[in-house]
């Protein structure tokens, strides 16, 4: 993927070029707004990580003005300000998702794997088929090789963000953001509980678990291929 | 008398003081201009009704028997008649005086007693080339003047001295009053910062203003409390992690999983800090400009129902009654932080086999929520501190967490104008009681 990382604290940048580039992404470097401008016009990129604090244009800004532009390319806005309006204003300029510093390198992977991913919003998916699971989101059904699961609403919603995002991994706060709308941790694993349901219902009468926990990062749903 | 000069509260009162002696000047002034005015106005007319009724007279013998008659019979101080032929020789009345023009003139006659005298007459021309002449000495009109100008002088020097003298008790009292408040405000500048100024029993302006320094004060004093608190308390509770994440480091490469679980301490770490600014926000205020109307039923709903199976995972039960359509003015995810914090400590702090018990409704235009457990909860002394930043009770040292979970609760629960109150006799019983949404 290639992605344009804005960011002026080297030791950030240093840290997200490396980890993204073991990964095999192609990072194109900037340390101000205005460059970070000027290439997100000029050239394509997959993904644009942006740094909401920089000298001269500040992130929101490039952002403002790129949507403005009618670029398209989706954003993960990087910010030291963990304020409680901070997020809203971000999500208002344009930003696809929004990410507080520090960060684990794993949660910045699994959302830019999300984002990058995602289809347009016309294309609206109500029917998904991940193996032998299929969900009906308007029927609010699923079905494993053809027989009915029942789920409790939360163990739907967490399902339909894993199929959504099968082959990815989705992590703790994801399935809190997005299930419950929650953009804290509680000290309660509260998505572990209701995964741990929902997986025995999709285990139970089947050899496997559709679901894998990856280590130290989350959640992901198998894909055959 | 510098201090009278400089004395915003003399200058005030002295201000009025002469303003309202200058409104009684110009009352005087206009008085006495209208009295005077309207007594030339009534002698004249009289003077015009005598000349009339006179001149009636045709007969000249007639006329100057009533004038001898008249001069006669009324009192000195009356009219005073002239009757002048064609040569302007005095040929009847007593009026010692020239001969003056036609009309109304000022004229000087001869008072047998006083000597030259003023008076105003009045001249007529009869048939035969006479002149009558009707006049009435000045003197009554000018002893009128005198007197009501005499009573206003007295009656302005009395307004002088009471609005003097009222100024300065009115000034003595605005100084005493405000001296009260500077030297509370002078002694906290000086280090004493449990003064307080004085609250009268009336409730008046100064009493306001006074409650609210009072107020301001007590909020200072337990903001820098907080402060002094926090400051000592995070290097004393950082310490304790920080040395675990050292040891733990030193353990790297040498024992399995170490590095993991030093990045752990380290997210812990991070969490400690994320709390402490999310408290730090959530305690400076600002964030009502972005509340919005929150269901807080469904909230409840939602965190309860979100925490349900974790609560079954950790062997303790978790039941809820929340009544419906209860909305307050907030921010949705504090709310939600603070319920999840409150139910995060029903289950560390309990042993397994507790109920918990989840409760919403509105009383008195106040949402209650309260979260209870039937633990071992905790004790009086405990209670009152149990908000305090980074406390943790004698018997949950050792339980996970770092004593900021009910801080922010308190906090979230103040930020929203509401209040937290804590029992820990049967149980803990944590209440949060938020002002109902206004329709």
């Amino acid at each position: 993927m290639r992605i344009l990382l804005a960011e002026d604290d080297a030791e950030t940048a240093t840290y997200v070029q490396r980890g993204l580039s073991e990964l095999g992404h192609v990072v194109t470097r900037v340390e101000n707004g205005e460059d970070a401008l000027h290439l997100a016009v000029t050239e394509t990129f997959e993904a644009l990580i942006l740094d909401r604090m920089m000298p001269g244009m500040e992130g929101l800004d490039v952002l403002r003005r790129l949507r403005a532009a009618a670029v398209q390319v989706p954003v993960i806005v990087l910010t030291a300000k963990g304020g409680i309006s901070d997020r809203v204003s971000g999500l208002d300029a344009g930003a696809d998702d929004y990410l507080v510093k520090p960060f684990a390198l794993a949660e910045l992977v699994a959302r830019l794997n999300a984002l990058a991913r995602r289809p347009p919003i016309s294309e609206v998916v109500t029917r998904m088929e991940v193996g032998d699971i299929v969900l009906d989101v308007l029927r609010r059904s699923v079905t494993r090789a053809g027989r009915v699961l029942h789920l409790q609403p939360r163990e739907f919603s967490l399902l339909e963000v894993l199929m959504r995002n099968s082959g990815r991994v989705v992590t703790r706060t994801m399935f809190l953001e997005q299930v419950w709308g929650f953009h804290f941790d509680p000290q309660t694993n509260i998505v572990e509980s209701h995964l741990s349901r929902l997986r025995a219902k999709l285990r139970a009468n089947f050899p496997d678990d559709p679901i894998e926990t990856i280590r130290g990062a989350g959640y992901r749903m198998r894909t055959d291929d | 008398m510098t201090s009278l000069r400089t004395s915003a509260a003399y200058r005030i009162a002295f201000t009025y003081a002469a303003a309202f002696a200058a409104a009684v000047l110009l009352l005087g002034i206009a008085v006495y201009l209208a009295a005077d005015l309207e007594f030339r106005r009534q002698r004249d007319q009289a003077i015009s009704e005598e000349v009339a009724d006179l001149a009636r007279e045709r007969d000249p013998r007639e006329l100057e028997q009533e004038i001898a008659g008249r001069e006669a019979t009324r009192p000195t101080d009356s009219f005073g008649y002239a009757l002048f032929d064609l040569q302007g020789r005095r040929i009847a009345g007593a009026l010692d005086t020239p001969r003056p023009a036609l009309g109304f003139s000022m004229i000087v006659f001869q008072d047998p007693v006083e000597g030259p005298d003023a008076a105003r007459a009045k001249a007529v021309d009869l048939a035969g080339g006479r002149r009558l002449v009707v006049a009435v000495d000045s003197e009554a009109i000018e002893e009128i003047d005198e007197t009501i100008l005499t009573l206003f002088g007295i009656a302005f020097g009395v307004v002088l001295v009471i609005g003097a003298a009222g100024a300065l008790i009115l000034g003595r009292y605005l100084r005493a009053r405000l001296s009260a408040i500077s030297a509370t405000t002078n002694a906290i500048i000086a280090g004493d910062a449990n003064q307080r100024v004085p609250v009268g029993p009336r409730g008046d302006e100064f009493d306001v203003v006074a409650t609210g320094i009072n107020t301001m004060l007590d909020r200072i004093d337990g903001l820098m409390e907080n402060l002094r608190q926090v400051s000592s308390d995070v290097a004393h509770d950082l310490r304790t992690p920080l040395l675990r994440l050292r040891n733990e480091l030193e353990q790297v490469g040498k024992a399995e999983g170490s590095a993991e679980r030093a990045i752990e301490l380290g997210d812990d770490l991070l969490k400690l800090f994320a709390a402490i600014l999310r408290i730090a926000e959530v305690e400076g205020g600002g964030l009502e400009q972005d509340f919005a109307s929150v269901d807080l039923s469904s909230l409840a709903e939602t965190v309860c129902d979100g925490f349900l199976p974790a609560v079954y995972d950790s062997d303790r039960t978790l039941s809820w009654s929340i009544v419906p359509s209860i909305s307050v003015s907030g921010d949705r995810e504090l709310l939600a932080q603070a319920m999840a914090n409150l139910l995060d400590n029903a289950i560390v702090h309990t042993p397994p086999g507790t109920s918990i018990v989840l409760g919403l409704n509105a009383v008195d235009g106040m949402a209650c929520l309260f979260v209870a457990d039937n633990g071992p909860g905790v004790s009086p002394r405990d209670s009152a501190r149990l908000t305090r930043r980074f406390f943790r009770g004698e018997a949950s040292r050792t339980t996970p967490g770092n004593g900021l979970g009910l801080s922010l609760v308190a906090a979230v629960a103040h930020a929203h104008g509401g209040t937290i109150a804590v029992d820990g006799s049967q149980g803990l019983r944590v209440t949060i009681s938020l002002p109902l949404l206004q329709k």
